[in-house]
């Protein structure tokens, strides 16, 4: 027993120590230039991201982080929003960054070298970092890493990336075997555990992983000081997800609204997709269609999801105690429209927009753990901010229309509206 | 339900083809955002970049092209009234790969290819941030997939040329430097790189023989495509010129006689004299260590900036030679790229218009892109930049870029000072 728990305090120790590096790895960016000067965005209306609404107000940012809000109509802002809606940086917490269309234009890859396959995802991070997303988590795969380090250096443009980096879905395991693979996932460098409880939609959707199983994975994550979203369709992997702890349930497509409940009763996040993931699929068929699970059967499922998780969504958002975050599940084609999972969420599912506003930001900061750095205007946090043409809480699409992009202080997008 | 699949796949396929088309061609770029509505822009002052100078100038794009020049617009979509506009600057010299890796040195020991990938990605987007809007990099196989990413739009960087191989064994017959131009252009070579002397640090002396690079010449010329000869050795340059190469690069030992034999010819000269050797320098440890990076290599770097100075305003006595702007950059170096182009103005006394010139239109036109890039006028593709200050007073400004337009899509657009 002691050595246990001396094994699992190194564990935590190392793994906080860990965490310190990587935290500091998401935040650490080269911004000689930023640093040299305050710069002050005057914005028409701000959003704080945590339902707050602001008019005329004037944001300064020194080096990389904001430190004051306050009212404005002083001349000589350096950044005159005042046409447009300022709000934080938006944040996507399921992404597969690493996820393209080849060559030959279809989503299996086959012959691709791996300098082929980063410059993939540094393309994908760069099209997410003009949608205006200035973190995203992908989940997951190795060579996330390397990209994340690019960013993270301040050199290569794209969203602050967290990654998963190896994701669990071998259902033979041993519980013990489960323990070590979120230990190695972690002295790989994983921000987040990412587990499969359950089959693709693809194919159903029934829990795979027993609860045994998800519980020695939710439990020694938290051991860790790591959170663990779970992919489950199935009503009874969702559950079992919600009593194990686990952070996160990502999809959730059969939950009613008993599994509801008990996801609010144990403050576990819900990440439904209704407006994104299954729609790019088939738009994109012809892309994926004949890789794997991508056959006439998968997109017959698909096709007849995307109602089922409009009425899931619908009846999910009814449980107000319920945090429902923002992840788009993101696949080749999808980088870059993550905005449309909101948009979705407001138009066809009834989300109130600033609840929608509110998920793609500050919860959605909440749910990552960096509430303290991200996800909403306030002095202290990291100055990632975004301006959009239009008012998102009269019209939703507003966020599909992003003419500014600063990440910790650094402008990396400032066009003109379309017209 | 069918019709919207049937429609999806076609749509799709049409897509599918436009990729295919796209692959290999640098200038391929999807820029669907771009071509929706003009963008007008308006400048306090207007360079050309072939010598003149418009105050008040009104510029208008459409797709990816400039489509007019004026002085009046109703509407203005980007305000540059404070600042100057200028074509995106060209350098044709770079080595778009080299970085320094983790543990800060240029050696990038134990990387991925995947790091390297993305070092390469890291500083075509510094130079782009830096207003070089087209570099050609000499030149190795990682440049390919990095052309290919930059061409379809989705990532963020100059349009890329490169060499793909350098040719350095100068055991090779004639026969097989054919071969080897031969195999550059197969494998996708916008440019063919021939080394025909040593390194500096080795003290520059020829090393191909007249006939070898006369072969290399030839081929390339037949193959249609131009050739950058690496030529310290005055009588490695004038080989090169005597062949009808395109370029010469570095030519840190040339006398009048060499410069006039190349303006004859009409060869290029781009000497390396404001930035390949001060980076080393500022760099030293990081280099040092690392196959001819050792103290006399460093030692003849250090004593060639004189020396290339001396040459530089010697060369730049020559009306009629064509000097041309490449900074040679290596690990360190991306970014900095303006810097050559300043330290020719006020440290080797070319006027600022020559070499705003050359590092625009004179350069479009050592790639052979005169017709598409390196200047404003109508029927250009929009790469233009915005530079706080006046150039042609003060040099500086162009390391003081604040707006980055290719091909008709806004990259950077930041205030003045950050």
């Amino acid at each position: 027993m002691r050595t246990r728990f001396s094994t699992a305090t190194l564990a935590a120790k190392s793994a906080l120590a860990t965490n310190a590096v990587l935290a500091a790895a998401l935040v650490c960016m080269t911004s000689l230039a930023s640093a040299q000067q305050p710069v002050t965005i005057r914005a028409g209306t701000v959003l704080d991201g945590k339902g707050g609404v602001r008019r005329n107000a004037v944001v300064a940012v020194e080096g990389s982080r904001i430190v004051k809000v306050g009212d404005g109509t002083a001349e000589g802002a350096t950044y005159d929003l005042s046409r447009f809606t300022v709000l934080p940086g938006m944040i996507d917490t399921h992404v597969h960054i690493g996820a393209h269309f080849g060559k030959d234009g279809r989503a299996s890859t086959p012959g691709e070298t791996p300098a082929e396959e980063a410059l993939y995802g540094a393309e994908n991070a760069y099209a997410v970092l003009m949608a205006g997303f200035t973190t995203v988590q992908s989940i997951g795969a190795p060579s996330d890493l390397p990209l994340r380090a690019a960013i993270a250096s301040g050199r290569l443009p794209g969203p602050r990336l967290l990654t998963a980096v190896s994701p669990l879905s071998d259902t033979r395991l041993t519980v013990e075997e489960v323990r070590q693979h979120v230990r190695k996932a972690v002295a790989d460098g994983a921000d987040v555990i990412k587990i499969f409880a359950s089959k693709s939609i693809r194919d159903g959707g029934g829990q795979t992983l027993s609860d045994e199983q998800i519980l020695a994975a939710c439990s020694e994550a938290k051991t860790l000081g790591k959170r663990v979203w779970v992919h489950a369709h199935a009503a009874s992997a969702v559950r079992a997800a919600a009593v194990a702890g686990c952070t996160t349930v990502t999809h959730g497509s059969q939950i009613t609204d008993a599994e509801a409940d008990l996801m609010a009763a144990r403050g576990t996040f819900f990440e439904p997709q209704t407006g994104l993931l299954l729609q790019n699929y088939l738009e994109n068929k012809a892309r994926f269609f004949g890789i794997g699970n991508y056959n006439e059967a998968g997109f017959k499922f698909m096709e007849d999801g995307i109602a089922l998780n409009d009425t899931m969504f619908k009846m999910a958002i009814r449980h107000k105690d319920l945090k429902v975050n923002m992840g788009t599940d993101a696949v080749a084609g999808s980088h870059g429209r993550n905005a449309n999972e909101v948009v979705h969420r407001v138009k066809v599912d009834g989300q109130p927009a600033m609840d929608a506003i509110v998920a793609v930001t500050s919860l959605n900061a909440e749910a990552l753990g960096l509430q303290g750095m991200i996800g909403s205007v306030a002095p202290g946090l990291e100055a990632d901010l975004i301006a959009v043409d239009g008012d998102p809480v009269t019209d939703i699409t507003a966020l599909q229309r992003v003419v500014f992009v600063m990440k910790g202080g650094k402008v990396y997008r400032n066009v003109a509206p379309a017209r | 339900m069918r019709t919207r699949f049937a429609k999806a796949v076609v749509a799709t396929k049409a897509l599918l083809a436009t990729n295919a088309m796209c692959a290999g061609a640098f200038l391929c770029m999807t820029s669907l955002a771009a071509a929706q509505q003009p963008i007008v822009i308006r400048a306090g002052t207007l360079i050309d970049g072939k010598g003149s100078v418009q105050r008040n100038a009104v510029i208008t794009i459409e797709g990816s092209k400039i489509s007019r020049l004026g002085d009046r617009t109703e509407h203005t979509t980007y305000d540059f009234s404070r600042f100057t506009v200028l074509p995106g600057m060209i350098d044709t010299h770079v080595h778009i790969g080299e970085h320094f890796g983790k543990d800060g040195r240029a050696s990038n020991a134990g990387e991925t290819p995947a790091e390297q990938a993305l070092s390469g990605a890291e500083n075509a987007y510094a130079m782009l941030m830096a207003g070089f809007t087209t570099v050609q990099s000499i030149g190795r196989p990682s440049d390919v997939p990095l052309r290919a990413a930059i061409a379809s739009g989705r990532l963020a960087g100059p349009r890329l040329l490169t060499s793909v191989y350098q040719l350095t064994d100068t055991r090779l017959t004639p026969e097989e430097i054919r071969q080897f131009v031969r195999k550059s252009v197969a494998d996708g070579a916008d440019v063919i790189k021939i080394f025909a002397s040593k390194s500096i640090r080795e003290g520059g002396g020829q090393t191909l023989r007249d006939e070898q690079i006369a072969a290399a010449c030839g081929e390339a010329r037949a193959q249609g495509k131009r050739i950058w000869v690496h030529a310290h050795a005055a009588s490695a340059v004038r080989a090169a010129a005597l062949s009808g190469c395109t370029a010469v690069a570095h030519g840190s030992q040339i006398t009048d006689a060499d410069a006039d034999l190349m303006a004859a010819r009409g060869t290029y000269f781009e000497p390396n004299i404001g930035l390949v050797s001060q980076n080393y320098i500022e760099n030293k440890p990081r280099f040092l260590g690392i196959g001819n990076y050792d103290e006399a290599g460093f030692k003849f770097t250090e004593d060639g900036i004189p020396l290339k100075l001396s040459m530089f305003k010697m060369a730049i006595r020559h009306k009629d030679l064509k000097v041309i702007m490449g900074t040679d950059a290596v690990a360190g170096a991306h970014g900095q790229n303006a810097r050559e182009v300043t330290y020719r103005v006020q440290t080797g006394g070319q006027p600022a218009m020559d070499a705003i010139v050359a590092v625009t239109s004179l350069n479009a036109e050592a790639l052979g892109l005169q017709g598409m890039i390196g200047s404003l006028a109508p029927g250009m593709e929009a790469d233009l930049i915005a530079v706080d200050g006046d150039p042609v007073t003060d040099i500086t400004a162009l390391q003081r870029v604040v707006f980055v337009m290719k091909g008709g899509k806004v990259y950077r657009n930041v205030a003045p000072g950050r």
